[in-house]
């Protein structure tokens, strides 16, 4: 009897079961499928793990790892699978110029395996394979060719092929996250991950060994059992490793000490050998110096003969020009008088003297005599002469002659012959010329002789006088005093001739011998220098080499202890990440249906509160009738719990089936998550119907309890109506009076029912809000691109340059296109900062002050303001900041490009989603570092793309590369798309919530108050008005439950971005201003739904009902 | 013509396949100022009589007048406005808006039509001017019942209908609330009809129509009405 009236209780109050079913139907979903989530997440990923053989403990050492280790590490115990890998951080380049960080591993491989997801495995060096779970992805796919590369090492020294082609994609539980952690190389992000065959690898070393722990597949790897077996095994690795290690290390230590000792003697050979060289340059050297010194002193002997030479040359000179002076003029003056030569002149002279002297001779006998006496002298010498010529010589001749002309003398003869005619002949004219002189000498001495005797002489002799102006003999005896000076002048001409000549020579040898001695001495001093140049080098060489065969004792001595670092899966940088990211999960899970809880407790009050008022009467008879208190309460906890079952039932089941969807589906942003595992775990299932049945039982118990108290009479009696009171708005006569009597009854009503109020205003604020954490995820995550790359920075394409010869030129070419509005040059480089625990790495940009804000639009953190990069400090990015504890106004010490270090200033830190940057004005890096700025990229904001641009750079030497956002910025929108998903469950969630509480709340208030609307319709009220007389309370409820939604909204939405946020990345904890507009607007729509619903009830309202009576 | 005529008035309930005769016939005329008592027995239609004369319920056929205007077969929309200007209700359970003071309950009636009277003054007249400011619920039933005529009046209604004023009333708080009726009626000039099952109640009226299972019994004309001070029941 009881349970068929509680049945039909059901029957009759049905809209009113309906929403406490919905709401704990929407609240045991939603906090199902959130607590369940957590596991979900685990459970899937960690089957991944164990089909995939995921590390459970992973070996570094600082030496690497030989065979010897490697069968070390085999025979332990606790061991199960081990890998030893070779791989290594590299840079690679693709065709379009995309520079990746990239980890390169083998392929055939007992522990981290992958799957092919596409393509083929690599079966030589030059083909890899590629993780397909990078961000990155969408600018490689397989055919790709890559080129390896190091920046400071030879890339071959690590693999055999440089050159390689992507051929298939593969993913790995290894590397599920989608940020890949940091690389080796200067702490970089790793952008991508090849696999190419082992063959490909050079090295002998291992760099890492991966390993799994025997026992550890099958356990929850997220559990307690786990981490025991782990943190055994891991004891169990320390002290094995801590043995191990050492073993390397001394045969390192061996071989490089044998490497250092050869190097060692091949120096001490080198150093005798160069020595010995160098000697021989020496001794060379000061051979060429005795040379020197010889024609030094030979040139100074030379010397001394020219100056001799022309001493005498000069003395001879004097005399020349002193005595002789005017011989020449004289005899010229004479030669012209007379016409004829001097010496003609001057015969002539002699001639007539002779005739004048021997004609006053003439004037005394013995000059007659003596005259006579000549005459036959002369006279006695032709005879003789004549008498040689007819008996000897003339005869002769014809003998010679004749034999020379007869046949019949021999050769010989006539040889003989001919030179004695010559001889012969020459005697004949001397003969002849004598005896022409004789006669002729003879004829005038006679006609002297003539002369005087007939007394003619005088005149004669006055004659000749005349002929020479005066007297011949002054003439004759000038003329015999110039003819001597002439003899002498000529003698001293010819003499100044020779010694001129001797000096001359002298003087020319001086200078070739000078000239020698000079080459010599140059190239003596070249190859002193030489010499002093080879030798200062050869010091160095030789002191070079030493120290580094001393440095490299010393770096043996100081070689630190081989140390082997053994990491469990919480430093499996993935590992790590999910872990963390499902604890996350986790503490969603718990805290955000909390509130559902709540609303559903509140719902259930109302509910209840209402049901049993009306049962009052009801009530009344039960107990009169005499069942216990128990007994009714027991069916009205009956009523509850049926809802709540019902609720929870599909709840349950609703949960399972869209919550952990939707949120793994959401997690597959930031990880490659594998396909999902759904265990339903039942514990969360009873969990949640406990949770919800003991509110409902409490609740209802407590409400009819309170019920229960009046006596039985007084239930039977209508209740006693709430006291009605007065709200603080009424003290405020000038607000009170302008109110509408509706408005005046609702502002009473809100008070007058308080749980009703708080069940109203915190669903809807609960729906509002869940609208608002909606969008703002969307907002955040989908604005983190778009602020990075189209507000922050401010251009879309960047130029690689490898010098900055031809800058100019390139920014010429650029900024000559208007496409290009904005071209500007800055350096970029890694740098490290120094902090007080530790370095940190982080990306530095060197700009010109007044050009950044032309590429940066940076705002401070908290978005207040833009930034401008000044010269008293420098901006740093914000998460780096918040990492490392750094404020404005810090001090800190970071490294230049060539590693100097320097404190600066932090100016102010800046908004930024992506990396680390720290930036610094041109003028402030060169004053702090002394050192001049070079640019190695430039900034492009373009409208005209990357083509072109690379376009207006041909004919331009010095660039590498043209990178473009923009493909960037659409990857990442098109994943953004699966969290639309997410957007539609919230929406339907809160549109549920909102409906249920709204629907519970226009039930409760029109069925308390179908006596006051009858009674207002009767008094005439319009439809109109008798519904904006209960709407009005509903809307004002609404509207602060919606306004309450915006800062709830907030801060659910700032609580969950913080636990999704990652390392390198910063979510932006922005919500637009039309997402908290959405959400207002959707929820004060969702109840104007419900109030359209409800004219029709309240149409329904028959006016006769207020002539009921009360009950 | 009379103020209000009834001519001929059919009511009929159905309730599935049952149909339910609630009035039958039903003819009469009330002129205005009068005070006129309906009597009948539980169930005996005078409710129904009030339901159409107030405008709350319409009439199966018939004609009904009231004033110049014709109220049968009016829409509901036109039925509201009737209601507004020109009837006035006093209900047997108050009916007061419970979050409203006694003074706004009379103020949220005056607001509806054009030519209302004073809140204030329609209160003194009932003499509840000291507590005007009082929530129902902080009043006793009479004074409940004086604020609901009060909010009725203060329309300044054509038509004054009550409907067993003092079902829910003793005595003496009873006989207050009548004597303001008939003080409304009087003073007033007031057309006011009330329904009662009290036989003894019907000497107040000046007219005294009597209905007996969905018929009009007799309508009988009281020459000289008694005061309420004068009947004892």
């Amino acid at each position: 009897m009881f349970n068929k009236d509680t049945v039909r209780l059901i029957g009759k109050s049905f809209k009113r079961f309906f929403s406490l079913l919905m709401i704990v139907l929407i609240g045991s979903s939603f906090m199902m499928g959130l607590l369940s989530t957590r596991e979900i997440m685990e459970k899937s990923v960690d089957r991944y793990n164990d089909s995939y053989s995921l590390q459970d403990i992973q070996l570094y050492s600082s030496y690497g790892f030989d065979g010897g280790d490697l069968s070390a590490i085999r025979k332990q115990e606790w061991v199960d699978h081990v890998f030893a890998s070779r791989m290594r951080d590299v840079l690679s380049i693709n065709s379009d110029g995309d520079v990746a960080v990239t980890r390169i591993e083998e392929t055939d491989r007992a522990v981290n395996k992958f799957e092919l997801v596409e393509g083929r495995m690599p079966q030589n060096s030059s083909e890899v394979l590629i993780l397909n779970n990078t961000l990155q992805l969408g600018n490689y796919k397989i055919g790709d060719e890559l080129e390896l590369y190091l920046e400071d090492d030879d890339v071959l020294e690590i693999v055999r092929c440089d050159k390689v082609t992507i051929v298939g994609i593969v993913r790995s539980p290894a590397y599920m996250c989608k940020t890949l952690g940091t690389s080796t190389l200067k702490n970089l992000e790793l952008d991508i991950i090849l696999y190419t065959v082992p063959a490909a690898f050079n090295s002998e070393y291992y760099s890492t060994v991966y390993l799994t722990v025997k026992g550890a597949v099958g356990l929850d790897g997220y559990g307690k059992e786990y981490k025991d077996l782990i943190s055994s095994a891991m004891s169990d690795a320390e002290v094995f490793s801590k043995k191990q290690s050492q073993v390397l290390k001394t045969k390192l230590v061996d071989r490089y000490t044998a490497a250092i000792e050869s190097n060692e003697a091949e120096l001490e050979s080198k150093k005798m050998e160069g020595q010995l060289k160098l000697d021989d340059a020496q001794q060379k050297l000061e051979d060429a110096n005795i040379q020197i010194l010889a024609s030094q002193a030979q040139l100074d002997s030379l010397t001394m003969v020219l100056r001799q030479g022309q001493d005498r040359l000069a003395a001879l000179r004097s005399q020349f020009s002193g005595r002789y002076s005017n011989v020449e003029e004289e005899v010229k003056k004479i030669e012209d008088s007379y016409g004829r030569s001097f010496d003609a002149v001057y015969s002539e002279v002699m001639s007539d003297y002779g005739t004048y002297t021997a004609l006053k001779s003439m004037s005394d006998q013995s000059g007659a005599d003596e005259i006579n006496a000549q005459i036959a002298s002369i006279e006695s010498d032709t005879a003789s002469r004549r008498g040689r010529l007819d008996n000897e010589l003339y005869p002769r001749r014809a003998e010679l002659q004749g034999i020379l002309s007869s046949a019949e003398s021999s050769e010989a003869e006539k040889a003989a012959a001919a030179t004695e005619l010559t001889f012969i002949e020459q005697q004949i004219s001397e003969e002849e010329d004598a005896v022409a002189l004789n006669e002729r000498l003879a004829a005038s001495l006679r006609e002297i002789s003539e002369a005087g005797k007939n007394g003619s002489a005088k005149s004669r002799m006055d004659a000749i006088d005349a002929k020479y102006g005066g007297s011949v003999e002054k003439t004759y005896r000038d003329m015999t005093a110039l003819s001597r000076d002439r003899v002498a002048w000529e003698t001293i001409k010819s003499e100044i001739d020779i010694a001129q000549q001797a000096v001359d020579r002298v003087s020319g040898e001086i200078s070739s011998l000078r000239g020698q001695i000079n080459r010599g001495k140059a190239q003596y001093e070249a190859g002193m220098r030489e010499y002093q140049k080879n030798l200062l080098e050869f010091n160095e060489q030789i002191e070079k080499a030493e120290n580094e065969i001393k440095k490299a004792y010393q770096d043996l001595n100081e070689l630190p202890d081989a140390t082997w670092t053994v990491l469990d899966r919480n430093k499996h940088y993935t590992s790590y990440m999910y872990s963390a990211s499902s604890k996350q999960m986790g503490a969603i899970g718990i805290s955000l249906p909390l509130m559902f809880f709540l609303v559903a407790g509140l719902v259930c009050l109302t509910t209840m509160t209402r049901l049993v008022d009306e049962q009052r009467g009801q009530i009344g008879i039960f107990r009169a009738m005499g069942f216990s208190k128990a007994a009714v309460i027991g069916k009205y906890v009956i009523y509850a719990l049926l809802a709540s079952g019902i609720g929870c039932f599909i709840g349950v089941w609703a949960g399972m089936a869209v919550f952990p969807t939707v949120i793994y589906r959401t997690w597959r942003l930031l990880y490659d998550l594998p396909g999902m595992a759904i265990r339903f775990p039942l514990i969360n299932a009873a969990l949640v119907f406990g949770a919800f049945s003991v509110l409902m039982t409490a609740v209802t118990a407590r409400v009819t309890s309170r019920t229960l108290k009046e006596m039985p009479s007084q239930l039977m009696r209508p209740k006693a109506p709430r006291v009605a009171r007065k709200v603080f708005l009424e003290y405020i006569p000038f607000l009170w009076k302008r109110l509408s009597f509706t408005g005046k009854i609702t502002a009473r009503n809100i008070i007058r029912y308080k749980a009703r109020f708080f069940m109203t205003v915190i669903g809807v604020a609960g729906c509002a809000g869940l609208l608002v954490l909606g969008w703002g995820i969307k907002d955040s995550i989908k604005d983190v691109v778009n602020i990075q790359y189209g507000e922050i920075m401010r251009y879309q394409y960047v130029v690689g340059l490898e010098n900055d010869h031809d800058l100019d030129g390139i920014i010429g070419s650029l900024e000559s296109d208007l496409g290009n509005e904005e071209v500007v040059p800055f350096m970029r480089y890694s740098t490290k900062m120094y902090l007080e625990n530790g370095d940190d790495v982080l990306e530095a940009q060197v700009v010109d002050a007044r050009q950044f804000t032309d590429i940066y639009a940076l705002r401070s953190k908290d978005l207040s303001r833009y930034l401008r990069l000044g010269n008293s400090g420098a901006i740093v990015s914000e998460k780096f900041a918040s990492n490392n504890r750094i404020r404005e106004g810090d001090y800190v010490t970071i490294e230049s490009r060539n590693g100097i270090k320097a404190e600066i200033r932090v100016e102010a830190i800046c908004e930024m989603y992506f990396q680390h940057y720290i930036y610094i004005s041109r003028d402030l890096y060169e004053a702090l570092f002394d050192e001049p700025v070079h640019f190695n990229t430039v900034a492009v904001r373009s409208s005209s793309g990357a083509e072109s641009i690379e376009q207006e750079l041909q004919g331009h030497e010095g660039w590498e590369s043209v990178v473009d956002f923009t493909p960037v910025i659409g990857q990442f929108n098109k994943m953004i798309k699966a969290l639309d998903l997410i957007i539609v469950v919230i929406i339907a969630t809160s549109a549920a919530l909102a409906f249920v509480v709204l629907v519970n709340l226009t039930q409760v208030n029109l069925s308390e108050r179908i006596r006051e609307i009858a009674t207002l319709k009767v008094l005439g009220f319009r439809q109109s008005e008798v519904e904006a007389y209960l709407f009005k309370e509903i809307f004002m409820l609404t509207f602060i439950g919606a306004l309450l939604g915006i800062p709830t909204g907030k801060l659910m939405h700032s609580f969950i971005m913080n636990v999704i946020n990652m390392d390198m990345v910063k979510f932006g904890m922005i919500i637009k201003p039309h997402s908290y507009i959405y959400a207002f607007v959707i929820t004060l729509v969702f109840s104007f739904i419900v109030l359209l619903f409800t004219r029709k009830s309240i149409r329904d309202i028959e006016m006769v009902e207020s002539l009921k009576s009360v009950e | 013509m009379s103020f209000i005529e009834f001519e001929n008035v059919n009511k009929i309930y159905r309730m599935g396949e049952v149909e339910i005769k609630a009035l039958s016939d039903v003819s009469f005329s009330i002129d205005k100022g009068e005070f006129v008592v309906v009597l009948g027995s539980s169930g005996a239609g005078k409710t129904t009589i009030l339901n159409i004369l107030g405008g709350m319920d319409t009439a199966t056929s018939g004609r009904i007048t009231v004033g110049d205007r014709e109220i049968s077969g009016l829409k509901e929309k036109d039925l509201c406005e009737y209601r507004r200007s020109d009837v006035g209700f006093v209900f047997q359970f108050y009916n007061l808006v419970q979050n409203l003071t006694a003074k706004e309950n009379v103020e949220l009636a005056v607001q509806l039509c054009s030519d209302p009277m004073d809140p204030v003054f329609v209160l003194k007249m009932v003499g509840l001017e000291e507590r005007m400011n009082n929530f129902p619920s902080q009043l006793s039933g009479g004074e409940q019942q004086r604020v609901a005529i009060a909010r009725a009046v203060a329309k300044n209604p054509k038509l004054l209908l009550c409907d067993e004023p003092t079902g829910a009333l003793d005595y003496v708080t009873g006989k207050q609330v009548l004597r303001v009726l008939q003080d409304m009626c009087d003073k007033q000039n007031m057309t006011v009809v009330m329904i009662t099952h009290n036989s003894a109640l019907a000497e107040m009226g000046r007219k005294i129509i009597r209905v007996k299972s969905g018929h009009i019994e007799s309508v009988e004309i009281n020459g000289s009405p008694k005061s309420i001070e004068d009947i004892e029941y």
